[in-house]
């Protein structure tokens, strides 16, 4: 057969037509082999009998060490091979969403209750009610709010393990310095003495965020909602009458503490992060937050450590109000294989044994979701005890409702955090930013109905 | 395939005269790529198209809805605001990246010690992931501990830190340099390399006939490098159009809604509540701009091809 060259390369290098085809069609076989090979490692549900676990990097490390250890062990015992995967929980959300709409889901994923509330509709999660209970009779049963979030139409679809607040954290030596002996049992007062006690530029007396990228204060503004007898929904999870007197007073609280010059004027422009950080540089005297700037303290400067006082949230003429959402839960989810889903059973009971479920309550900041653990030596710390009472009854998203998937998109526009930075810096009244929250919330609701 | 029609096919490949094999050889090397284009770009483009006229929730089944999605961001309460900062960071942004990226071309095309070093140098802000350069500009414009207002303080040129991410006056300013400072070295190469393109004899022509520098500059680099300048222009002026994950980290689109671009918005229904319909209806809102540009940019680029042949 004559041998045919093509162009002046092929011919330079000698190559027959026939060696070109051979190898574009090995290239081509290996280019469309090679999603496909991929797929089957990497794409969880697909890598055989691998187990594909997702969990949380948390702001304590030595806890993810830990659970990372325990579930390794778990995996030897039983001679399971287990990939895990530990990121932030924005990232593991986002790993969720491609995960399902390809229906490649991981067998167990770390949850907190917004993913829970988003996730739910989609029916990736088993019924998980039998472990629940056994995991509820093994522990004393679980704290209310911890059920509210697990549970829908009468069963519960994940298991929380953590229940994390937002409390007042404040500097205990500079409100003694100005005479306060006591933390302030209402906004009124957690104002008053802010302005007070601080020496700006110093020193400013409140490190609330006017800020979207600062979610720690959209809880902060929603409790004081609550406090002054507003709220966004009513029990039956519906939009509730925005534009009322109350909802016009709490917001005219706001405006009235930002008149008063107690805010650093940064507070603007404040991440999730800044607050800590104001309270970790000793810029500011009150913040709202989890436990973690303890930690820090903990850690980096002990001698700190006394001088900072934990506070309920104040109160306001309707009441007082403390959070509680469930930090970290796990789920078993709905892959299909029956085999690895009984595994993750297994797993879930290892993770919630006693040495494994309080080793890593030791080592992590949040109080558990169950109440056998209540005499731990940590919680014999006042700085720490104040966080376990608002687990217990602290009210959830969307109160007085269920927390819903409206509610959630609701919140991630962080409406409160907007109608105070309306007012901050865009000058506008309380009856402007009134108006324009019950527009947000009339427009999300408005999908659901 | 049976021997038969192997065989058969084999013959009639035989049977064919040279300019029809080549004809068969070039589209059987067009079908990778032909299967690329449409796997990787005219699927999920026509899919996002798709989905902007559904209500699609992730995990959830979609419903047709028509043109809701577009009447419901038009009527977004900062639609107008969203569409002014976009065009502002990417129309002054790519002006300032032109004029730094020129004056930084302009002086490494000199001959001097340690050319190729600040060259190579040159690239680095290009080559920082953009979350990295988010995070250490957010530090350095930070107003507790930042090193702007360190310095400022330290020179006692302020009395009190400035809040330059929190203060409306600031902060599209801080996100706008941020924006230049990444984006200036890709102008500055490309700049750089047009000029090596422009003959020196036009240059000592000029110097013979007493042209000034800046006449040199203006007659001669000016209009030797208009076709580097649209391109770059063009395409830079599309990146930072979707800029999203420097203001994402240095502002989430404060003070108030200072800084917002339409990214955001994407990113907020689509990633953080699960909305891909609504997320997919605002990405495709910018989709004529962008295809606009991207037209006028690949006929261009026909007619240079044109010209050459």
């Amino acid at each position: 057969m004559p041998t045919t060259r093509i162009g002046t390369t092929l011919t330079r290098r000698g190559m027959t037509r026939r060696t070109l085809f051979k190898t574009a069609a090995v290239g081509l076989g290996a280019i469309s082999l090679a999603p496909l090979l991929s797929a089957c490692g990497m794409i969880p549900g697909m890598g055989g009998d691998k187990m594909t676990i997702w969990t949380d990097a948390t702001f304590a490390p030595p806890s993810d060490d830990f659970q990372t250890e325990e579930i390794n062990k778990w995996a030897k015992s039983k001679n399971v091979e287990v990939e895990i995967t530990r990121e932030t929980g924005d990232a593991v959300r986002q790993k969720l969403q491609a995960a399902t709409e390809s229906k490649q889901l991981p067998d167990v994923s770390q949850i907190d209750v917004g993913r829970f509330t988003a996730f739910y509709p989609a029916g990736i999660f088993i019924d998980h009610s039998e472990l629940y209970a056994e995991f509820g009779k093994q522990w004393g049963g679980f704290y209310k709010p911890a059920e509210r979030i697990a549970t829908r139409d009468g069963k519960q679809w994940m298991l929380p393990y953590s229940i994390d607040s937002n409390m007042i954290l404040y500097r205990k030596d500079i409100l003694e310095a100005a005479g306060f002996k006591e933390p302030p049992k209402t906004w009124d007062e957690l104002f008053d003495m802010a302005k007070k006690a601080q020496t700006p530029p110093n020193i400013y007396g409140v490190g609330f965020q006017f800020s979207k990228a600062g979610t720690d204060a959209e809880d902060t503004f929603y409790l004081m909602m609550h406090g002054y007898g507003g709220k966004i929904v009513n029990e039956d999870g519906k939009i509730a009458n925005i534009k009322t007197p109350e909802m016009l007073a709490f917001l005219t609280r706001i405006k009235s503490s930002w008149d008063m010059g107690v805010y650093p004027p940064g507070v603007t422009g404040w991440d999730n992060a800044a607050n800590n950080t104001a309270l970790q540089d000793e810029k500011v005297i009150f913040i709202q937050n989890p436990a973690s700037p303890l930690v820090w303290f903990r850690n980096n400067k002990p001698d700190m450590l006394p001088k900072i006082g934990v506070a309920s949230t104040p109160g306001g003429p309707k009441g007082t109000f403390n959070t509680a959402y469930v930090r970290d839960g796990f789920a078993v989810l709905n892959t299909g294989n029956q085999k690895r889903m009984d595994l993750s059973k297994d797993l879930m009971r290892h993770l919630y044994s006693k040495p494994v479920y309080t080793g890593w309550i030791n080592l992590a900041f949040p109080s558990p979701a169950v109440s056998g653990m209540e005499d731990l030596e940590i919680w014999k710390n006042p700085q720490r005890k104040g966080f376990l009472e608002a687990a217990k009854s602290g009210i959830l998203a969307g109160h007085p409702g269920q927390p819903s998937q409206a509610y959630s998109e609701f919140a991630n526009r962080a409406p409160m955090i907007s109608a105070a930075a309306r007012m901050a810096v865009d000058g506008w009244s309380p009856e402007q930013a009134l108006d324009e929250l019950a527009k947000t919330a009339e427009d999300v609701f408005s999908k659901y109905k | 395939m049976s021997v038969q029609s192997a065989v058969l096919g084999r013959t009639r490949y035989r049977d064919m005269t040279a300019r029809h094999k080549e004809w068969v050889l070039g589209y059987a090397m067009l079908v990778p790529a032909f299967f690329f284009i449409v796997g990787l770009i005219v699927y999920p483009a026509a899919w996002a198209i798709y989905l902007s006229f559904t209500d699609k929730v992730i995990g959830q089944p979609e419903k047709f809805v028509g043109f809701d999605n577009y009447v419901w961001l038009s009527q977004w309460p900062n639609f107008g605001r969203m569409i002014w900062n976009t065009v502002l960071l990417a129309v002054v942004g790519v002006a300032l990246k032109a004029f730094v990226g020129m004056t930084m071309a302009l002086a490494l095309n000199e001959q001097f010690i340690g050319r190729t070093v600040i060259r190579a140098l040159l690239f680095m802000p290009w080559t920082v992931p953009a979350f990295v350069a988010g995070l250490i500009w957010r530090w350095m414009y930070d107003d507790q501990n930042g090193l702007f207002n360190w310095a400022l303080l330290g020179m006692g040129l302020i009395d009190a830190p400035i809040s330059w991410l929190g203060d409306v006056r600031y902060a599209m300013g801080a996100v706008m340099s941020v924006v230049v400072w990444k984006g200036f070295p890709f102008f500055a190469i490309a700049f750089l390399a047009g000029m090596q393109g422009i003959p020196s004899e036009q240059y000592e022509a000029a110097e013979v006939d007493g042209a000034t520098s800046w006449q040199r500059f203006l007659y001669i680099t000016l209009p030797g490098l208009r076709h580097v300048m649209l391109i770059t222009c063009m395409l830079s002026l599309i990146w930072t159009a979707n800029t999203f994950d420097l203001v994402y980290i240095m502002t989430r689109g404060g003070p108030s809604n200072a800084t917002e671009v339409f990214t955001m918005l994407i990113y907020d229904q689509g990633i953080r509540n699960g909305r891909i319909g609504e997320a997919s209806t605002a990405a495709m809102m910018a989709m004529p701009i962008f295809a606009g540009l991207i037209i006028i940019l690949t006929r261009y680029l026909g007619d240079k091809d044109e010209e050459r042949v």
